[in-house]
């Protein structure tokens, strides 16, 4: 069976781009999708045959997230969601910006929740709002 | 995505949660909050679609060489005692945990030791160890290095405080099978903890730059004072003495008012580049744990020379 899209957030650096190879190398066309465009593109073209599509969104943003729903809509059959993104402060909480807290938790905790809720059925509906 | 995924019976999600998802970790608070979260959703998701033929994968790794910290750093000494994995080493074992279809996966054993301590470890204790872990570590130059007082204060700190912690909560637990697992919890937490002093007492405070208005460390718990010898050296001149500090809980952690006793030296006296020093922590007593010090105790403390400072010498400040 022809593999399926893999979607693979903060796939710029670290482990994201790790994933992003690994995935190519199996076959899977990729959808990679982080902050900054020319890393993602210079991924892309290092990883050239394999089919790997860049996506610059900010997915501690509410457009971010809703660029890549709309994206993955488009996508015929996506096979594996891989939420990679992530971000961390560090410090007495009292004296990080409160901005930048909500900031490491909108990307860390909402996308995993908000990727499966947006088409849901009704019944874990709630979930999709947090 | 999902929905799609259940239509279709094939294919899933891997979250990236972490080993931190297993414990509070103060001063690195909203970090670990969100992971938990990650590895609760996940869990939850997977216990709901295991029949839908879509897996849910969460994947706790330790430290790794990513970016991820080059902004925050991993405060404390944690990040300095714990190995970093590198992505590659992170990435195999969750693919080929995705092929095995596994939940979750914890990646590399000591990892895996720390999630099973984070689970059967009291609260209270793993709160205490885990603040112990991550107190914030150098702050910028000229100011003094924080972790070296909490590292030098933490041998009395756990014997009179952690230690009796630990035996109150084997002592309360119910059941043979629990109280074994927590003594195995304790062991592996003590194991922990002395890496973590013995990498601390090694330290000594070291800056260059101006006499600091205020030393700021951060307790582990409550109100603190400091007992501090320091050497200083100036260009032509040497001065030292005894250092007595009075140290004031805040929420920046412990503000310690400095004046050397004998030799009035104050901020404007010493110019940058004149002074050079190394500050070593002597004792730095925990108000909050030796308050609570029963007299009967206190007259065998006394007899120990050993453990004096714990009731607080004349140099003390009066620590509220």
């Amino acid at each position: 069976m022809e593999k399926g899209w893999a979607i693979v957030t903060g796939a710029s650096g670290g482990m994201g781009a790790v994933f992003t190879r690994k995935l190519a190398q199996r076959g899977h066309p990729v959808l990679a999708v982080a902050r900054g465009a020319a890393p993602l593109a210079a991924l892309a073209e290092e990883l050239k045959p394999a089919r790997v599509e860049p996506l610059a969104a900010d997915l501690a943003t509410a457009e971010g997230v809703a660029a890549v729903e709309e994206r993955a809509r488009g996508l015929q059959d996506v096979e594996l969601l891989v939420n990679n993104a992530g971000l961390s402060t560090s410090g007495h909480f009292l004296e990080q910006s409160a901005e930048r807290e909500l900031q490491s938790i909108r990307v860390t905790s909402r996308p995993s929740t908000r990727s499966r809720g947006r088409w849901s059925p009704g019944w874990w509906r709630g979930s999709a709002a947090a | 995505m999902v929905p799609g995924m259940v239509a279709r019976k094939r294919g899933g999600v891997i979250n990236i949660a972490s080993v931190v998802a297993f414990q509070p970790i103060p001063y690195w608070t909203t970090y670990a909050a969100t992971k938990a979260f990650v590895l609760a959703f996940g869990e939850g998701l997977a216990g709901e679609l295991r029949h839908s033929g879509v897996r849910v994968l969460t994947v706790c790794p330790g430290f790794t060489r990513t970016g991820l910290y080059d902004e925050s750093g991993i405060p404390g000494l944690a990040g300095k005692i714990l190995r970093h994995a590198t992505p590659e080493e992170v990435v195999d074992a969750a693919l080929a945990a995705w092929d095995r279809g596994r939940v979750v996966r914890v990646v590399g054993f000591i990892n895996r030791l720390l999630a099973i301590s984070g689970a059967i470890t009291p609260r209270p204790l793993l709160r205490w160890l885990m603040g112990r872990l991550f107190a914030p570590g150098p702050r910028p130059p000229g100011a003094l290095e924080a972790a070296d007082l909490v590292g030098r204060s933490s041998v009395p700190g756990w014997i009179f405080s952690g230690h009796r912690r630990m035996l109150n909560a084997i002592v309360q637990s119910r059941g043979a099978p629990m109280k074994i697992l927590r003594l195995v919890s304790c062991a592996l937490s003590a194991l922990v903890f002395s890496s973590n002093a013995a990498a601390a007492s090694s330290l000594t405070g070291q800056w260059t730059g101006l006499l600091p208005d205020g030393l700021v460390f951060t307790p582990p718990s409550g109100s603190c004072s400091a007992d501090v010898s320091l050497n200083l050296t100036q260009t032509g001149t040497s001065l030292s003495g005894t250092f007595s500090v009075i140290a004031q809980h805040s929420v920046n952690g412990c503000v310690v008012q400095s004046s050397l006793s004998g030799v009035e030296v104050t901020t404007g006296q010493i110019v940058p580049a004149q002074v050079s020093g190394t500050v070593g922590f002597r004792d730095a007593v925990v108000h909050h744990h030796h308050r609570h010090i029963p007299q009967w105790r206190a007259g065998l403390l006394q007899r120990h020379r050993r453990f004096r400072h714990l009731l607080g010498g004349p140099s003390d400040g009066d620590g509220r």
